[in-house]
């Protein structure tokens, strides 16, 4: 019997974005500035730049009044207008023109009164609760099988606020699809609009060109670099004109998988060597520490070397720096023998964005204006200098730290993503549920969680929403329904506008969104008047935030075993757990 | 900024802290109380009208907690707090009730209600030691489980453990882990474990089973041992679920048990307290 089956290899490219794009549309499209300046001969045979133009992008048509791109949402796609005009506004627009539902704070007797008046049935709502209302503002239109938002009176709102045009030929959201942050404004089109979406991967195709990679450096350099750099205490000390000339030195990088949640689950089932192999080594332990290095999105792994494998130490987020301690030893040494290189070595955990800033540039512009107490401490005891042996360092934890095999953990699950992870202490837990009751309370008499999921030792991370810092879920959402509440942070559903496409259920790493079956109070199960399926909806945690009380789960633990907490920043997570320790 | 005194209690400490602080509190409540016991005593003759108000009042504030978990939208603070109260509360009602009855020697009202009272403080102070007992051996055992899934992954492992033992009688050595299955497994599989493992779970049979498959070995093949020892497997795993739903059990049925208790109680107070006052007025 054979025991296995021939089939081609899967290629990228096999799913273009927009699979009606012709080589002729293609070629057209090249010939489009600022495509029309792309140099042919920059990028490689195995991604010829048709190739990019042809699987990568798509050219959408949008209607006067269309939400194109929404203020919060995490992007992952630019656009170039090809033709017409879209407004992009500078000014904030109310939560519930987006999509989006504002989620007011009872009063604790509204909240009272709504937790004690429970239905029978779960996750009731009313048919007319599903989609949004007539009465509102805005809409869904499904021109070719794509959905559109669109806002019913939009030219009010172009004169009510502060918008700025962007023209045939203009790029826009270029900076939220490389780095994956929030976009920062709302994108409107002004009248019939033709844009050309081009998802990150092509994006990042294309800044191999180094004259688009620059046009693209350049509009980040000029709208964020500086402000971004002021929020770090190392260069608050620097005048505008100082700041300007550390601008022009940092270089752009980016490490590591910004699709990490695809092979989130295979790479769990590898090897802890080669889970770490894997890896993109960002800087190495014992090479010339030759930058000061930045992380401006993602996470890294802060490690060294301990006997065959890597230990490790921390986990750096968005604003963290890493190399400060050699670069300022050395910076103190007199002598340039005594310039020791980087301890330790920095990988990338998913991806990461980072800036270098090369060590001339700190030593002659920085740090001769930083005051000396601002500085780190000369390394007394390096594990790398050029005359002595290394040695490992004992693994017990020192006081104030977490214990090595928990920190590796929280890596290797990522649950470094969590802003608001929820943590389960077994060693108190008596399994009471009184937190999934109370949870169901607050929710419609469905719990969002499960007091289930990966455990370290005595710490349980149930399968409960975290908030992430990377929300990958928000990643593709039709409708704008799941979005990050911009005061807050808080990552909630609206189930006006949620169509129950699991887009975001099935982007979500750690299966903390579930789809449920909504029914009217009467308990029948909606469905739908044509096909007779039934309606669902995505359901998550949304941290009880329309209650003044805050998460019902935590509030409700008898025995201080429950805790919402930022795992991402690692001196929150070391106090709790010694609290609970002792 | 003032804060309020449910932000002060609720301010991060340490466990033992808890105890210490919560333990002083009701050290010193109780020799506030004896001190106006005594007092009362020696000024009027007898304190039985102070400690039944006292004892009456530190029972509401028990009861309050069952409220406040079932009202967990009232801003006052989270039931872990109110679960200290409770604890601390319970004592110094122990010690009221003492101050309060000395020897029964009422009727049969008192000695029920007496009874009722003490049911209640020991179901209390039981589940208090449960709440001890309970994540540390739970912990100790293995991977967590929901109650509700342990049926499901019962049912699971004893399929598993059926599908086994046929395949051994396919690898043509004879029946040996078949009719042991059959003889010692399927009661284990299938059966729910005994009254004392609900109350007092021990790895005794679990034990004694895998010595007994372990004496099997002899008659096995190679085949036939890789699949005993995957019945191994299920027979630790089945326990470990076993233990898990006696100790999620217990913890569900003192706590009904307590509960069940307190609105017996509340109505036999009710009653007392109406008889001790209508006798009072008649003079």
């Amino acid at each position: 019997m054979e025991t296995t089956l021939p089939i081609r290899r899967p290629k990228r490219w096999d799913k273009p974005l927009d699979p009606g794009i012709t080589q002729a549309d293609a070629e057209l499209l090249l010939g489009i500035a600022p495509l029309s300046h792309l140099d042919p001969t920059r990028f490689p045979k195995s991604t010829p730049l048709l190739e990019i133009v042809r699987n990568d992008c798509r050219v959408c048509q949008f209607e006067h009044g269309d939400v194109i791109l929404r203020e919060g949402d995490y992007g992952n796609s630019a656009f170039l207008v090809l033709r017409g005009n879209v407004r992009i506004f500078v000014t904030r627009l109310a939560e519930s023109l987006l999509g989006r539902k504002e989620t007011p704070k009872k009063s604790w007797w509204q909240s009272l009164v709504s937790t004690l008046r429970q239905n029978r049935h779960a996750e009731v709502r009313q048919p007319t609760e599903v989609g949004p209302a007539d009465s509102s503002s805005i809409a869904i239109r499904q021109p070719n099988g794509s959905t559109h938002v669109f806002i019913q009176d939009v030219d009010r709102l172009f004169s009510s606020h502060q918008t700025n045009t962007v023209s045939a030929g203009e790029i826009f959201g270029e900076l939220s699809a490389i780095n994956r942050t929030p976009r920062p404004f709302s994108v409107v089109a002004d009248g019939p609009a033709i844009l050309l979406e081009i998802r990150w991967q092509g994006l990042r195709l294309l800044r191999r060109d180094p004259g688009f990679r620059e046009y693209l450096d350049n509009l980040y350099r000029l709208n964020s670099l500086a402000s971004h750099l002021c929020e770090i205490s190392l260069f608050r000390f620097l005048s505008d004109e100082q700041l300007a000339e550390v601008v022009r030195e940092i270089r752009f990088e980016s490490y590591g998988e910004l699709e990490w949640y695809n092979e989130f689950e295979e790479t769990q089932q590898l090897d802890v060597q080669k889970r770490i192999q894997r890896e993109t080594l960002i800087a190495e332990e014992g090479t010339q520490a030759d930058h000061l290095i930045l992380l401006r999105s993602g996470f890294a792994r802060l490690s060294e070397r301990q006997g065959a494998g890597h230990r490790t130490l921390a986990y750096l987020g968005r604003g963290q720096q890493f190399g400060l301690d050699e670069l300022a030893h050395n910076w103190k040494a007199t002598e340039r023998t005594q310039f020791l290189p980087y301890q330790r070595s920095l990988r990338a955990i998913g991806y990461v964005d980072i800036l270098r800033l090369p060590w001339k540039v700190l030593h002659e512009k920085v740090f001769p204006f930083v005051r000396t107490s601002e500085l780190p401490l000369s390394i007394n005891q390096p594990r790398y200098e050029p005359t002595r042996p290394i040695v490992d360092s004992s693994l017990q934890a020192q006081s104030g730290e977490i214990e090595t095999g928990l920190v590796e953990f929280l890596v290797d699950e990522r649950l470094i993503n969590g802003r608001e992870t929820m943590v389960i202490d077994t060693l108190r837990c008596t399994r009471c549920d009184d937190c999934v009751r109370a949870c169901a309370t607050f929710h419609n008499g469905n719990p969002r969680f499960v007091r289930q999921g990966p455990q370290y030792g005595q710490w349980l991370f149930p399968h409960a929403c975290m908030h992430c810092s990377d929300p990958v879920c928000m990643i593709g959402c039709p409708t704008g329904a799941i979005a990050r509440d911009m005061h807050n942070g808080v990552v909630s559903i609206n189930p006006d506008t949620c169509i129950g496409c699991k887009t975001c259920a099935d982007s979500c790493p750690y299966d903390n969104i579930r789809m449920v079956q909504i029914s009217d109070h009467k308990g029948r199960k909606l469905v739908d008047d044509q096909k007779q399926l039934p309606i669902l909806q995505a359901t998550k945690c949304d941290l009880c935030q329309n209650h003044p009380t805050g998460p019902a789960c935590q509030r409700a633990c008898p025995h201080d075993a429950l805790v919402r907490i930022n795992v991402g920043e690692m001196p929150n997570l070391v106090e709790w757990l010694k609290r609970h320790a002792a | 900024m003032q804060r309020s005194i449910l932000q002060v209690v609720d301010r991060p400490s340490t466990f033992l802290a808890q105890r210490v602080t919560g333990l002083a509190i009701t050290g010193l409540a109780i020799i506030i109380t004896l001190i106006l016991v005594w007092l009362l005593s020696v000024r009027f003759g007898r304190a039985d009208m102070f400690t039944g108000y006292a004892l009456l009042a530190v029972c509401l504030l028990l009861a309050f907690l069952s409220i406040r978990k079932r009202m967990l939208a009232l801003p006052i603070g989270p039931v872990k707090i109110w679960l200290q109260v409770h604890l601390y509360a319970g004592i110094l009602s122990l010690v009221l009730f003492v101050l309060h009855v000395g020897w029964f020697n009422g009727g049969w009202l008192e000695l029920m209600l007496g009874s009722l009272f003490l049911w209640i403080g020991g179901t209390g102070l039981y589940l208090w030691y449960l709440s001890y007992r309970i994540p540390k051996r739970l912990l100790a055992v293995g991977r967590d489980v929901i109650l509700e899934e342990i049926p499901r992954l019962q049912q699971q492992h004893a399929e598993k453990a059926y599908e086994l033992a046929m395949k051994s009688t396919q690898l043509g050595e004879g029946i040996t882990l078949a009719d042991y299955y059959q003889q010692k497994l399927v009661p284990y599989f299938h059966s729910p474990r005994s009254l004392l493992f609900g109350v007092i779970p021990s790895i005794r049979t679990r034990r004694r089973l895998l010595r007994e498959l372990d004496t099997l070995d002899r008659y096995l093949s190679v085949e036939g041992r890789s699949l005993r020892n995957q019945i191994c497997d299920l027979v630790r795993k089945k326990d470990e679920l076993d233990v898990h739903w006696a100790m999620q059990n217990q913890l569900r049925f003192c706590l009904t048990m307590h509960i069940v208790g307190l609105w017996a109680l509340a109505l036999l107070i009710f009653v007392h307290v109406t008889t001790v006052l209508a006798f009072v007025q008649r003079g």
